[in-house]
This record gives C-alpha cells, sequence and structure tokens, in this order.
C-alpha cells in the first residue's frame, strides 16, 4: 500500500515532467516487479503444501524449493511480456527463467534445510534458510538472464528478501502461537516481493542505457539496451517490442553500441522514425533524453 | 507401586487422576508434575520416615542419616542382585523414592510425529533402576505432555529388542601385551552380561573393514568369531564405525556401537570423525569408544568426541587387562536403558527444537533433551480463504496503479 502512495504522490504536474516521468516509470517497474514476485510466491507456496506429499524430509525440500522457485522465476519473467501483451516474447522468457529457478529453489531450499537444522531452528535459523532459499532463487534467476550483475543482485535481493521474509515468518509464527497460514504466507510474500523489488532496483541503479515508452499501451515501460545490437519494431524476438501500434512496422529500426556512442539507425520503409520531431532516414547518434518516435509511439533515450 | 496406588486413593488429586488419560488440554506439564509429586510424596513422609526427601526444603533430622545408610546398603544389595540376574525380574526395590535422575541418553525423529526418547534412571548413588514400569514415567513436548505409545524397560516380561555392534581393531598393535587376548576374553564376558536377546554383530578392521560376524542371538558364534581374529594391519577406525551405524540403520529399538582401538585412525578412506558422528545423531544412538593404551598413542580427545557428541562415553583402558570391567560397564548401561516412543501432537515438520522432558514419578525433577524436526518451509496445508484473500489482494495492487492514473491523469501521461 505504502509503495502505491509512494509511485503516486511525488508526481506534481507543474514540476519538472520528464524527470517526474522517469521516476515514476522506474517505481512503477520496481513496484510491478515486487508484486509479481510476491504472487509468484503465494502460488508457489500454496501449490507446495496442497500438492506435495511425501515423508522424506529431503525429498519433500526439493519440491518445494522447485514450486516455489519457479512459481516465482514465472512470474518475474512472465509479469514484462505480459503488460506489453507479448505472447510468444512471454513463453520464451518464461521457458529460460521459471527451470533456472526451480533449480535454484531446489537447491536453496535443501541446502537451507541444513542451515536451519545447524542453527536447531529459533529466529535466526529461520531468517538464515529462507535467506539461503532466496540466494538460490535470486542465482537461478541471474543466471537465466546470463547476467552478471543480474546476477549478483538477484543474490542480493533473494538473500535479503529470504532474511526479511524468514525473520517475519518465525516471529508472527512465535506471537500467533504456532500458526503457519497467515505467518508462513507473509513470510513467503516478503521473500518474494523483496527478491522482485531488489532485481528492479538493482536493474535501476546499474543499468547503462535504456529506452523508455513515453505513449500509447506500454506507456512506462524501460527497456534495457544491453546488447551490442538492439531491436525496436513489431517483432516479438525484438529487444524493444512495440505492439499495440499499426504504424510500427515488424523491422522499424534499431539501436547499435559503437564507438560513437548509441546509434539509431532507422529501417523502416515508411521512413516514420524520428528523433526530436527530426525525420531520420538513416544514421544518427543519440543523447540522453532524446525522444524517438516510431509510427505513433514515442520513447526516451536514457543513458549514464 | 501398590503403595503409590494407595496414596493415589487417599489423595485423589485431579492431576493424578488425569495422568493415565492421556494427553492434557494445555495445561503446563511442568506444573502438574509437581502438584503430583507433592501429592504422592508429602503422605509418603507420614508412612516411612526415611523415606523423606531433603532436596524439598524439609528440615534434616537424624532419619536422615538413616536412610542414607540405608540407602547405600540397599543400593549395594541391589547391585550385587544385578550381577547375578541382569535380565530376569527383580523384586521391586525398596530404596527410597526421591532424588532419582533421570538421565535422557537419546531421542530421535526419525519416524516423526513418533518420536523416540533413550533414558536411564539413575539412583542417587549412580547405580542404574531397572524395572520401573510405564505408569511410573510421563513425557512431555514443548511442556505439553503426550502420551506414550511404546515404553521398554531394562528389565519386563518380554525380551527388549537390543541390537548391538562392537567394532574390534584387530590392527597390528593389538599383538602387544597380548591385547587381542585380553580383548577376547573381555568380549566373552560382554557377551555373558549383554541384555537378554540382544543382537549382536561384529565389526574387526584392520587394513580392511570386515563384518566378521552379522547380526545374531547366538553368543557362541559371536565369540567364536572374535576368538578366530588374528592381529595384523593398519588402522581404519572410522570407517568401521561408520560400517556399523550402517548395519544399524536398518534396525529398530535399542541399539549401540561400542567401538574398541588401541590406535590412531591412520587409513580410513570413506569416513571420518565429523562422518561418523552426524550419522551417529541422524540416527539417534551412542557410541561407547574404548581407548586402549597410553594418551599419546591413542587420539583419546578424537574418542572422547565420539562418544560425547552421540551420546555415548568414552572409557580410558591403558592395560589390556582393564578391558574386562571396561565391557562389564558397558553392558550394565546398556541393559539400564529405558526407551519410549511417542507421538507428537504438533505433527506438523515445522523447523523447530522441540524441548522433551522425561518425568519419573520419583523425581521432581526431568530428564531433559530436544529434538529438531526438520521443515523450513512448513507443509501447513488448509489456508485456501487467506491465499484467494491474499491474490486478490495483490492481483488489486498491480491493478492500482493504472487505475489510479486513469482517474488522476498526472504528467506521467504526456501533456499533448
Amino acid at each position: 500500500m505504502s509503495t502505491t502512495t509512494t509511485t503516486t504522490k511525488p508526481i506534481d504536474p507543474p514540476a519538472s515532467p520528464p524527470h517526474a516521468r522517469r521516476s515514476w516509470a522506474s517505481l512503477r517497474q520496481a513496484y510491478d516487479l515486487a508484486l509479481a514476485g510476491a504472487l509468484g510466491a503465494v502460488f508457489g507456496l500454496y501449490l507446495y503444501v496442497e500438492l506435495v506429499r511425501a515423508d522424506s524430509v529431503y525429498v519433500r525440500d526439493a519440491l518445494a524449493g522447485a514450486i516455489i522457485g519457479g512459481a516465482i522465476g514465472f512470474f518475474l519473467n512472465a509479469w514484462g511480456p505480459w503488460r506489453d501483451g507479448a505472447w510468444r516474447k512471454l513463453a520464451r522468457a518464461v521457458a529460460w527463467g521459471t527451470p533456472a529457478s526451480a533449480l535454484g529453489g531446489a537447491v536453496g531450499l535443501v541446502l537451507g534445510e541444513t542451515v536451519i537444522g545447524a542453527l536447531q531452528g529459533g529466529l535466526l535459523g529461520r531468517a538464515a534458510s529462507w535467506g539461503v532459499l532466496g540466494l538460490g532463487i535470486g542465482l537461478g534467476q541471474g543466471l537465466a538472464d546470463r547476467s552478471w550483475q543480474r546476477l549478483t543482485f538477484g543474490l542480493i535481493g533473494g538473500g535479503l528478501g529470504g532474511f526479511v521474509g524468514g525473520l517475519c515468518f518465525e516471529a508472527l509464527r512465535v506471537s500467533l502461537g504456532n500458526r503457519y497460514d497467515l505467518s508462513q504466507a507473509l513470510g513467503i510474500v516478503i521473500l518474494g516481493g523483496g527478491l522482485g523489488l531488489c532485481l528492479a532496483l538493482v536493474e535501476q541503479a546499474l543499468r547503462r542505457a535504456w529506452v523508455q515508452i513515453a505513449s500509447g499501451r506500454q506507456e512506462g515501460r524501460i527497456y534495457l539496451l544491453d546488447h551490442p545490437k538492439c531491436r525496436l519494431g513489431l517483432d516479438e524476438r525484438a529487444e524493444v517490442g512495440i505492439f499495440g501500434d499499426a504504424a510500427v512496422e515488424r523491422r522499424h529500426a534499431e539501436i547499435d553500441r559503437d564507438a560513437r556512442g548509441y546509434v539509431l539507425r532507422n529501417l523502416a520503409e515508411s521512413g516514420a522514425t524520428r528523433v526530436n520531431g527530426a525525420v531520420c532516414s538513416s544514421d544518427r547518434v543519440l543523447n540522453d533524453g532524446d525522444r524517438i518516435e516510431l509510427g505513433r509511439t514515442s520513447l526516451i533515450f536514457r543513458r549514464r | 507401586m501398590i503403595r503409590i496406588k494407595i496414596i493415589r486413593r487417599k489423595h485423589p488429586s485431579p492431576v493424578g487422576r488425569r495422568w493415565p488419560e492421556g494427553p492434557d488440554e494445555g495445561r503446563g506439564v511442568s506444573e502438574s508434575v509437581s502438584q503430583e509429586a507433592e501429592s504422592v510424596v508429602a503422605p509418603a513422609t507420614l508412612i516411612r520416615p526415611s523415606a523423606r526427601p531433603h532436596k524439598w526444603g524439609s528440615p534434616r533430622s537424624r532419619w536422615e542419616k538413616d536412610s542414607w545408610r540405608r540407602r547405600a546398603l540397599i543400593g549395594l544389595g541391589f547391585l550385587l542382585a544385578l550381577a547375578g540376574t541382569l535380565a530376569a525380574q527383580e523384586p521391586p526395590p525398596a530404596q527410597p523414592e526421591a532424588e532419582n535422575t533421570v538421565v535422557v541418553t537419546g531421542a530421535s525423529q526419525q519416524d516423526f510425529p513418533r518420536i523416540a526418547v533413550q533414558f536411564e534412571l539413575k539412583r542417587p548413588d549412580g547405580s542404574f533402576i531397572r524395572d520401573a514400569r510405564k505408569d511410573e514415567f510421563r513425557v512431555a513436548e514443548d511442556g505439553k505432555e503426550q502420551p506414550i505409545l511404546e515404553f521398554q524397560a531394562p528389565v519386563t516380561s518380554e525380551s527388549v529388542p537390543t541390537t548391538i555392534v562392537l567394532v574390534v581393531d584387530r590392527s597390528l598393535s593389538m599383538r602387544a601385551e597380548d591385547r587381542m587376548g585380553s580383548l577376547k576374553e573381555a568380549v566373552a564376558t560382554f557377551l555373558d552380561r549383554a541384555p537378554e536377546g540382544s543382537r549382536i554383530a561384529v565389526v574387526a578392521f584392520g587394513s580392511d573393514v570386515a563384518t566378521i560376524c552379522p547380526f545374531t542371538t547366538d553368543r557362541v558364534r559371536v565369540r567364536a568369531a572374535v576368538d578366530g581374529l588374528r592381529p595384523g594391519g593398519a588402522t581404519r577406525f572410522y570407517d568401521a564405525v561408520a560400517e556399523a551405524l550402517d548395519m544399524l540403520d536398518r534396525e529398530k529399538g535399542r541399539r549401540a556401537v561400542i567401538a574398541l582401538t588401541d590406535g590412531e585412525d591412520t587409513s580410513s578412506r570413506e569416513a571420518n570423525l565429523a562422518v561418523d558422528v552426524a550419522e551417529a545423531r541422524r540416527l539417534g544412538l551412542p557410541i561407547y569408544t574404548l581407548g586402549l593404551g597410553t594418551e599419546e598413542a591413542i587420539a583419546a580427545d578424537d574418542l572422547k568426541t565420539l562418544a560425547m557428541t552421540t551420546r555415548g562415553q568414552y572409557y580410558p583402558a591403558q592395560r589390556a587387562e582393564q578391558l574386562k570391567a571396561v565391557y562389564t560397564m558397558i553392558a550394565e548401561r546398556i541393559g539400564a536403558g529405558y526407551s519410549l516412543v511417542y507421538q507428537s501432537d504438533h505433527k506438523l515438520p515445522d523447523g523447530t527444537l522441540r524441548p522433551v522432558q522425561v518425568f519419573h514419578q520419583s523425581s521432581k525433577k526431568a530428564g531433559e533433551t530436544a529434538v529438531f524436526i526438520p521443515g523450513m518451509v512448513v507443509p501447513a496445508s488448509g489456508w485456501s480463504p487467506l491465499f484467494l484473500a491474499l491474490t486478490a489482494g495483490l492481483g488489486g495492487l498491480t491493478l492500482l496503479p493504472s487505475w489510479l492514473r486513469r482517474r488522476d491523469p498526472g504528467p506521467g501521461r504526456p501533456t499533448h
């Protein structure tokens, strides 16, 4: 709830609109990813407690970790493409992210069980073991993204979220007199939410160059320009997929990173690519804050 | 025992009556137990002055000294009786009933929610009481009494399933001062003293580890196997202990490993101290270690650790002749162990350390231990309404920003 108010309150219309827009988009991204992680965690926990029946502790743990990790990975990866309505993109993102997180979760939970065993339970034991579970899922996420940065921040986010979530679970469990429903559900929400939030914050802190969509259905969405060549267009495989605008072509433009910096290259036959209002027919070096227009959709280029 | 029943009838306290029925209704056991103890013991002091417990703040008197002398005599007589008929049914000892101590030697949660607890009942003079009965004990988990499902006393009409693995050293150094001969004699004595019906196996180690006698109740066979040992080879102590633990993994009831070595482990390949400790703790069984020889020659600290961490005991024997006495002590110790199984009413594996207390009616103080139940994520089902509420809440939160912006288009929306 508090996140919601922070997302909306700082927006002060007459003040600097581009800055407000930017921070709004970043906050929205963090908020959405936190919610996606939390939803995934709740779904995962529910599936686990309702479906898994195993006598062996470690079999149960491995399954629990796989289900919870898989669900968190699914939601975190599915969220972006889902908002874009890009179903094939969603399927591809999920096909990588879910198994990786599931594997990370399974390993994390089994290791966490040995941690809580070594510490013989307690507040610290629970927090540390959940932290290990979060580390596992964050590791899985980082591996799925094949990026060291994401890996580091997945680890930080997962570890921190898991630790706080575990702490909250154990404290609530004890104070509620051994009730597992509310305490564990809240704990897992904090784990998933913390993971999602940290992944988003990390991305925002470390991103070098990105575009933010400023109009249309995907307004507010942020795409990292983290490949040497990023495609812009209606294509589901494009790094910056722009959907719901009939005037955008399948391969509309691309942004290359070379010695000059970030270079926008028009590929559209219609030639309807503009930068700061001027038509861009071939190449153009982009500067921070440039407004790119593809069809009726405008994007802001940002770099640090 | 009859005396207790009479007393109970004379002083029917609600607590006393409630005991045998099973778990109480959320009432703290420590409180109930102390009440029980008072209600039993207070009249006992009236009936028989010598039974007055001095721990409970009553003034000391000449009865006290009398009682100690009597107790010592009784203890001696009891020991003598024990030496003769270890496993036979003994008459109820007429010892004073306070100040016995319950010593918990092990607890395991292998069959969770059934939890097995092993314990001993000791008199103040250190001798063991072997014939206490099920209804004299109470077990509490987390301060809440639990019904005892299974109970085994050292002395019962039915034989107690006891499984023991003797791990013996047949390395070359056992040739010195006829250690092998003393070991064979000591094992023979042990076989005579071991609890009736014990299943015993022997693992011998030198450069290799071999089960020279599988589990059997046939003591002649065990003895023949040990008599056939010839010294030679290195010392693979930890591998041999690991093998013994592996054999006991499939056994039920009272289990123990008695491991003898006369030198430092030199050539274990698979196991080490940590592995053996972890495995024994997982199985919840004690390892009794015997170090034969001088402190320098044996890794006494490691043997001590192995015994202490598994709730066994370390017995040093400087000379080979002492082995016989040590094996006899261990046989007695194993023979004095009780075990019980209770069902935890807290059936979810929830990653908590649960304090377990075993009370005997003759003692105000409980034997205490704790079992850790693994389960960092608790498989607690049945929260569908909460799950739906959470999902709906989180789903609502995801839609909230769009909804807010539709109502109040802020600067995030381009102003064209």
